[in-house]
């Protein structure tokens, strides 16, 4: 029997009865995202909170990974959790000088995806102690490689 | 006692990727460990960004030599979601028949490398030669031993007749023998036993802080398997069962893996039975429109994940891949404290180590 | 007729053969049971003659005299101690004590593997040659004592007498099955063969000792090595399989032959059917296996001396 047996559509009805639980004043725009993953905008604030309901009430605890984005006018952060379905935490950051509160105390195998957005992106997570480079080498001088301003890439429209 | 420094890569002969720790030894037991990753850094995720979609089916096929297809496969399968196609019966099988090959191939590939790392070069040679035959049976099926491309946007660019159908069948009778044979020796084995049995161990309530998945995760208890878990044609109508074991060692990772290739073959058995006839492809419009997909799949080694994200031209906005391998990787320091020396070969050799994942 | 025996038969260039021909022996069978062909003949002789043409360096900070004498002192004691042991019969040279002698300087090679590694200044070296301390703590007495059984019961310490002994009476190994089969598990260690070859395991510690030999050194080390393989499977003929009542009038040369390719195709079956032991792993198995059973070994032979 499967440790994880949540369908997208239960999975969308439970973690948001959670949310208008614990964050009554707060409004959170859900999305379906293909293949089956539901996406929830939280407050860049609000992200580890969100995070700890996920875990410590839902029983949501496999974080697939931490995906950053520059979309050109803001770092887009993806928090990707499964639990038999996909439920994903975004959240908007600035593009330069950001940082958010690190998931390391609750989630220790955040650790690696966070150290790869700060090298790439420059995200600074607070409370991380170990921001050392993961892929980048140790002479790495040039700026966050992944944002598009540090190697003359524009986002381009369609 | 003095504390000797010993560093196990970027070379050694126990690392077939370049991987560097820094050991520092108290006698034979290690007191700490320092992993250093990026060796085989390309920097795939930014490369995507430059090139079109189709041509990121190439390039993130080289992400890792032994779970090529699948990573291929995950990628196509989010663009196609943001495309809104979807791809024949016949081809989907088509994919599965070769993610489940890849299975076989990945998990004898590494009861090969743990084996001779144990000193056992025996069942390196024996399971080195059934991964011969699986090879084989790929280069038929899609021309490459390793590097399979057969992928396209919309389907798989390859078929079966019949004839072929039978003759790789034939083969998956021989190579049953052959896997069950490895799967005694792993089970019944003394010295192997000796060596992997405690070594390594990772609780559940490891697994669960680290998020770690595939076989190691399955090895400890816990139980996940996206082909069952999401199931995604065909595996909504095949039948297989996931190896779960509680011990948490690098025993149990071994006993997992090789049952795992049972099944696998179990699986390619099936696939080839129940073949539904039709297109392999289908066609797709020329651009992605805009928007996200995320997909996710059972690589040989875990979950992989794609984050595809298009602005309606003609390259990929950003696409993020997180390899399984990762995953294990976050668990290594823990692992190795406190081990022995000799040990420190063995708990490598079990979390498969796939650098090139790792480090795209 | 002397030189002969030094340098002919059973001298040296017999030495050099049969240690080329055994290393292709074992290679072929380990490679019979890995279903796959195996090296050609004149591989042996390839290898060694490759080895003698590259570049010899030697890591700086290690000691460079002692890195040119240990491999020529491995190699010369293990041909001393073949001058006294008999092939088919023949010794180059026979006095009563030669046991003793042959058993100690065949112990001197596991001395200057243990101070290569001491002497080399990587850090892999010095952990082969650390563990290759160990392991011959553990394998070196129960070794000795297995084989100073047949001694003990033909009453002579003169090798020529052990094996008159069994010619006059029956194989050691079948009086004494326990203590060959302590023999042939302490050649292993001290061949430092699979899978006892803690101290050069590849995977862990890359070479052991002889990491950072390379060119005319390793060759000599390698060449040092199979004629310890040689000379221990010699020794073992001599002492378990001596001559032999019911073989006699047989040709001699050609039934010992057979007897030394006996125990180096046992010794590759085990080499082939087993993984690599750990070195706590070893220390146990000798402490908790191989030096009670060499005790008991002694005191049934007591026991049988009357």
């Amino acid at each position: 029997m499967s440790d994880f047996v949540t369908r997208t559509a239960e999975m969308r009805e439970l973690v948001m009865n959670a949310f208008v639980k614990a964050f009554p004043d707060e409004e959170f725009a859900v999305r379906e995202v293909p293949v089956n993953d539901i996406v929830i905008a939280v407050p860049a604030g609000s992200l580890a909170p969100a995070v700890r309901i996920l875990v410590d009430e839902l029983g949501i605890w496999h974080l697939s990974t931490i995906t950053a984005d520059d979309t050109g006018d803001h770092i887009h952060m993806l928090y990707h959790f499964w639990h038999g379905s996909g439920v994903t935490l975004e959240t908007q950051l600035p593009l330069t000088g950001s940082s958010i509160e690190t998931l390391t105390g609750q989630i220790p195998g955040a650790a690696f995806y966070e150290r790869e957005i700060f090298e790439m992106f420059g995200v600074v997570f607070e409370g991380n102690a170990d921001l050392t480079p993961l892929l980048l080498p140790d002479d790495w001088t040039g700026p966050p490689p992944m944002l598009k301003s540090s190697n003359g890439q524009t986002e381009s429209k369609a | 006692m003095t504390k000797i420094k010993v560093p196990i890569g970027p070379q050694h002969p126990l690392l077939k990727e370049p991987l560097a720790f820094q050991l520092t030894l108290e006698g034979e037991r290690v007191v700490e460990s320092v992993m250093r990753l990026g060796y085989v850094h390309r920097g795939m995720e930014r490369l995507c960004q430059e090139r079109t979609y189709v041509q990121n089916i190439y390039l993130l096929e080289r992400v890792c030599g032994i779970c090529s297809h699948v990573h291929a496969t995950t990628y196509c399968r989010a663009v196609e979601a943001l495309m809104g196609v979807e791809v024949p019966q016949r081809g989907v099988n088509l994919r599965a028949l070769l993610c489940e090959l890849e299975r076989v191939h990945s998990h004898l590939l590494w009861l090969g490398v743990i084996a001779r790392n144990i000193g056992f070069d025996t069942i390196f040679m024996y399971a080195w030669r059934d991964r011969e035959m699986v090879l084989d049976i790929m280069e038929d099926l899609s021309g490459g031993r390793v590097s399979h491309a057969v992928n396209t946007l919309g389907g798989v660019r390859i078929d079966l007749t019949d004839e072929h159908r039978n003759a790789i069948l034939a083969q998956l009778d021989i190579l049953d023998v052959q896997i069950q044979l490895l799967l005694g020796v792993v089970e019944h084995e003394q010295t192997l036993h000796a060596r992997t049995r405690g070594v390594g161990r990772l609780t559940l309530e490891q697994i669960h802080r680290y998020c770690v998945v595939g076989p190691v995760a399955r090895a400890s208890g816990l139980d996940i398997d996206l082909r069952r878990d999401a199931p995604e044609p065909p595996y909504d109508r095949l039948e297989f069962n996931v190896p779960i074991h509680t011990d948490g060692d690098v025993w149990a990772r071994t006993l997992v893996r090789v049952q795992e290739a049972v099944e696998s073959v179990s699986l390619c058995r099936q696939i080839l039975h129940s073949l539904p006839e039709g297109q392999t492809t289908v066609k797709v419009p020329r651009r992605v429109p805009a928007g996200e997909a995320i997909s996710r799949m059972e690589a040989p080694r875990g979950e992989v994940i794609y984050y595809v994200r298009s602005n309606g031209t003609d390259k990929p906005a950003r696409v993020k891949v997180r390899t399984p391998t990762l995953t294990s990787l976050v668990t290594l320091p823990e692992q190795l404290q406190d081990v022995q020396m000799a040990d420190v070969s063995v708990v490598l050799s079990g979390v498969d180590l796939c650098i090139a994942c790792a480090d795209r | 007729m002397v030189p002969f025996r030094l340098l002919i038969f059973p001298g040296f260039l017999f030495l050099f053969l049969c240690a080329m021909f055994f290393d292709w022996v074992d290679r072929r069978m380990i490679a019979l049971i890995q279903q796959r062909e195996g090296p050609p003949w004149y591989q042996p002789f390839a290898d060694f003659i490759k080895l003698l043409t590259k570049e010899d360096v030697l890591t700086t900070g290690a000691h460079a005299f002692a890195a040119t004498v240990l491999p020529i002192a491995s190699l010369v004691s293990v041909l001393t101690a073949a001058l006294y042991i008999p092939v088919a019969g023949v010794a180059s040279a026979s006095f009563d004590g030669d046991f003793v002698v042959v058993l100690f300087l065949l112990s001197i090679p596991a001395l200057t593997y243990f101070l290569a590694g001491w002497i080399s200044v990587g850090v892999y070296s010095i952990i082969g040659g650390h563990r290759s301390l160990l392991q011959y703590f553990s394998y070196e007495v129960p070794f000795l004592i297995a084989l100073a059984g047949p001694a003990v019961l033909s009453g002579s310490w003169r090798i020529a007498d052990i094996v008159a002994y069994q010619g006059a009476t029956i194989w050691s190994a079948l009086t004494q099955p326990l203590g060959f089969l302590l023999a042939v598990v302490g050649l292993i260690g001290k061949l430092k063969r699979d899978p006892l070859d803690i101290p050069k395991a590849k995977s862990e510690v890359v070479g052991g000792s002889l990491t950072e030999f390379s060119g005319r050194k390793l060759a000599l080390w390698h060449l040092a090595m199979d004629m310890q393989t040689v000379v221990g499977i010699f020794l073992l003929v001599n002492l378990f399989l001596g001559e032999s009542r019911f073989l006699e009038g047989l040709p001699a040369f050609p039934i010992f032959g057979l007897k030394a390719l006996g125990i180096l195709l046992l010794l590759s079956l085990v080499s082939a059917l087993y993984a690599r032991l750990r070195i706590d792993q070893l220390a146990t198995l000798g402490s908790r296996w191989l030096a009670p059973l060499a005790l008991l070994q002694v005191v049934v032979v007591l026991w049988m001396r009357g």
